[in-house]
């Protein structure tokens, strides 16, 4: 079966997506999943085993290009026209649509025995298509605090698949876990006991704000002797400021990472931490498909039930008042009341909560507060994920059988082969844009396949591989590197093309025991 | 390695390149024309590859040299390239044909749909007549050429091929010596693709408009 799921951006979103392919893999085995996003999203689902391709269009780059330079126009016309063309021919058996109208259009014009989710026809515009995706849509505009239901489960059950079928996944290759310590170790953090702690968030009005965050982070330093890690994307930069402002010297406590990481660094950021305490934002579901556990803050439009934390033992401190969830926050007439209802206070409380359910330690559980909720996330197979309100629990024993963090074993790179295949694969990617003639595609990419290839260099000697290939490749690989840095310069696409080709593909060959290689060679070429 | 300019060129070159003359003159005789009163002092300074092919480099506007083709090994590269094309396009469109490798790939490759060879100096390809045996590629009707700087001319050759769809595949190396004279190219072809994708296929071209709607907004 050929399966297509549309779903372009919001990494949070996309991520929910990952247990609805786990299983819909298990209920039908021979199927091939295709998945329709952004360029710009497309490493979520990278060495994900439930899909079998990404495609992907550059979104914002589109965007940009239809507002600001409209000579383009034609052009993407026809990118879009032939890619749209090319799969429609391939005769999908099914179309999952989980992005409304753009997807709808696309689900329209690509085709499909069965097209769950939006979809649109030139007589009737855009509509539901089926019952559960139409239950789902009543279910938010009319009461959304009647849906208990998350949306990962939603998606599961839009698919026809058992929820609590699959975890929430995302890829952190070994290369990255690497890179992240290396990170964390050049910040000071070496084994240190880390929490992570996303600042801001998308909207500034889901965002607690840096007062708050500083109490919070000033008590796991000096109470709880953790060090903190600060994340968010470089917008978030300012609320980074207030905190460091408010401590007054630099921190060797506070380790920030604002606007330093993308996809696989964050995530290999969130495995190597403790927890993450955060706002309803895409790093909460990216920990989630990492197995780090949540402390996750939800006040005005998000709405736990239906956007919480995926999988077992997160806690979630839920403002649960009367206007709750909001549609528009911007109107609010109480003073955002829900957001400033949650105190440092509770955090604290929900903090040694899910300290003594990590540790496994039977104590009674000292929460309670009228107007914010604490609950405890507990997701199980065929059912769909429920909330367990800890209010009222008054033994932690009630919660002890919940299992840990149901992790998936990530890909694994083992090692250098490992790096090798995606080096490998990345410089035949990247081929194929030049002889495509994507050279911008194609400029963009290249130093971060140099990159790859210094880190490359960092992790050889890191891990003593062999002497000789060792210094061999780092005699063979300088030379190589510098030449492209020439050579992305001067715009010089046959030199570039030839060290994929030759220079950096000698090195693969070396590293995987492709190429004999003896001694008495690596001695001659250390010689020239 | 050896460097050739192309003064000193040897006695079969210039064969080659008159039997070649000969040949563009049956098949476009303004373009031959053309090519035959240029200055034989050319900016390209060819060399030999160490896989024995030529290559051929120029300054850029900045004094560094830049190759055309690989230095190491022109034809396999230009087989790589021409790996990648979907043989299934009814038309291609090569941007920049250098020396010629990518063409004489292409047809290697048994691809037997119509080739528009897109050059914008005269100069380039009056050095791959000196080198590449181009006469069967002339006699070849499915193999436009189009070698002028002067692009106002190109849509109407487009139309008179009067192709449903045209694949763009610049040759990068090439093709990044004239940067704006091939964006205006692939402008030129899009839009032609475009005005007739809208009146052959309006349903599927609305659809596309709608998409392209949602992303605008």
């Amino acid at each position: 079966m050929n399966v297509l799921v549309i779903r372009m951006h919001r990494f949070g979103d996309i991520l929910q997506l990952t247990p609805m392919l786990q299983g819909f893999k298990k209920k039908y085995s021979d199927c091939r999943i295709t998945f329709f996003t952004s360029c710009e999203m497309s490493e979520l689902l990278t060495d994900n085993p439930d899909v079998d391709e990404i495609i992907s269009i550059p979104e914002k780059k589109y965007r940009y290009y239809l507002k600001n330079k409209t000579e383009y126009y034609a052009r993407i016309f026809n990118e879009m026209y032939e890619l749209i063309s090319g799969l429609k021919g391939r005769k999908f058996q099914m179309i999952i649509n989980r992005h409304y109208e753009f997807g709808g259009i696309l689900a329209h014009l690509i085709g499909a025995e069965k097209i769950f989710g939006q979809i649109f026809s030139p007589e009737c515009g855009s509509f539901l298509n089926d019952p559960i995706s139409t239950q789902l849509y009543d279910a938010i505009l009319t009461n959304r605090k009647i849906n208990r239901r998350n949306l990962v489960d939603w998606a599961c059950h839009i698919a026809g698949v058992p929820p609590g079928c699959g975890n929430m996944y995302f890829s952190v290759p070994e290369i990255d876990l690497f890179m992240a310590e290396s990170l964390l170790s050049e910040h000071g953090a070496n084994n240190d006991p880390l929490i992570a702690v996303q600042l801001g968030a998308a909207k500034s009005f889901r965002r607690w704000g840096a007062g708050n965050y500083f109490h919070i982070i000033k008590w796991l330093i000096e109470e709880k002797g953790k060090k903190v890690v600060l994340l968010g994307t470089e917008d978030e930069k300012g609320e980074a400021d207030k905190i460091h402002a408010r401590f007054g010297t630099s921190n060797q406590y506070v380790i920030d990472l604002i606007g330093k990481t993308d996809f696989k660094t964050l995530g290999a950021i969130l495995k190597k931490c403790q927890k993450l305490i955060t706002g309803d934002t895409g790093t909460m579901h990216m920990a989630s498909a990492v197995g780090t556990p949540v402390i996750a803050l939800f006040y005005g439009t998000a709405y736990p039930w239906e956007t919480g934390p995926y999988g077992t033992g997160h806690l979630v401190l839920y403002a649960d008042e009367k206007c709750a969830p909001c549609f528009h926050p911007e109107d609010c007439i109480s003073g955002h009341s829900c957001r400033n209802s949650i105190t440092p206070e509770h955090i604290r409380k929900a903090f040694d909560i899910s300290e003594a359910i990590r540790e496994n330690k039977i104590t009674n559980i000292d929460y309670y507060s009228e107007k914010v909720k604490l609950y405890l996330t507990y997701a199980k197979p065929d059912s769909d994920q429920t909330l367990v309100p800890i209010n009222g629990i008054s033994n932690i024993r009630d919660i002890r059988d919940f299992p840990d963090h149901p992790g998936r074993e990530d890909f694994k790179g083992e090692g250098i082969s490992g790096s090798m295949d995606n080096v490998y694969r990345k410089g035949n990617h990247l081929l194929r844009k030049l002889h495509r003639g994507d050279s911008e595609g194609f400029m963009d990419l290249f130093p971060e396949y140099v990159g790859q290839w210094i880190k490359l260099i960092s992790y050889i000697k890191e891990k003593h591989v062999d002497e000789n290939i060792s210094v061999f490749l780092i005699q063979c690989l300088i030379p190589a590197i510098n030449e492209a840095t020439r050579a992305m310069q001067a715009r010089d696409y046959s030199a570039l093309s030839d060290l994929i080709h030759y220079d950096f593909k000698r090195a693969i060959d070396i590293l995987t025991g492709t190429s004999p290689h003896t001694a008495h060679e690596c001695e001659r070429r250390m010689v020239q | 390695m050896t460097i050739k300019k192309f003064m000193a060129s040897s006695e079969a070159s210039i064969d080659l390149y008159l039997h070649n003359l000969d040949a563009l003159h049956v098949r476009d005789g303004g373009l031959a024309g053309h090519i035959s009163k240029l200055d034989k002092h050319s900016r390209y300074i060819t060399e030999e590859t160490r896989s024995g092919s030529i290559t051929a480099k120029i300054r850029d506007q900045y004094g560094t040299f830049r190759y055309i083709h690989s230095s190491i090994d022109p034809i396999e590269e230009a087989t790589v390239w021409a790996s990648h094309v979907a043989l299934e396009a009814p038309a291609i469109a090569v941007l920049g044909f250098g020396l010629g490798y990518h063409l004489f790939a292409l047809r290697k490759r048994s691809y037997c749909g119509s080739i528009i060879v897109i050059e914008a100096d005269m100069q380039l390809f009056q050095s791959s007549m000196l080198y590449m045996n181009l006469a069967p590629t002339f006699q070849d009707s499915m193999v436009y050429w189009f070698v002028s700087k002067n692009l106002s001319t190109l849509n109407s050759l487009l139309c008179a091929i009067n192709i449903d769809n045209i694949s763009v595949l610049p040759f990068l190396p090439a093709s990044t010596l004239c940067p704006e004279y091939y964006e205006t190219t692939r402008s030129i072809i899009h839009e032609y693709l475009y005005e007739k994708r809208l009146f052959q296929h309006p349903s599927m071209s609305r659809g596309i408009l709608q998409l392209m709607k949602c992303l605008q907004h």
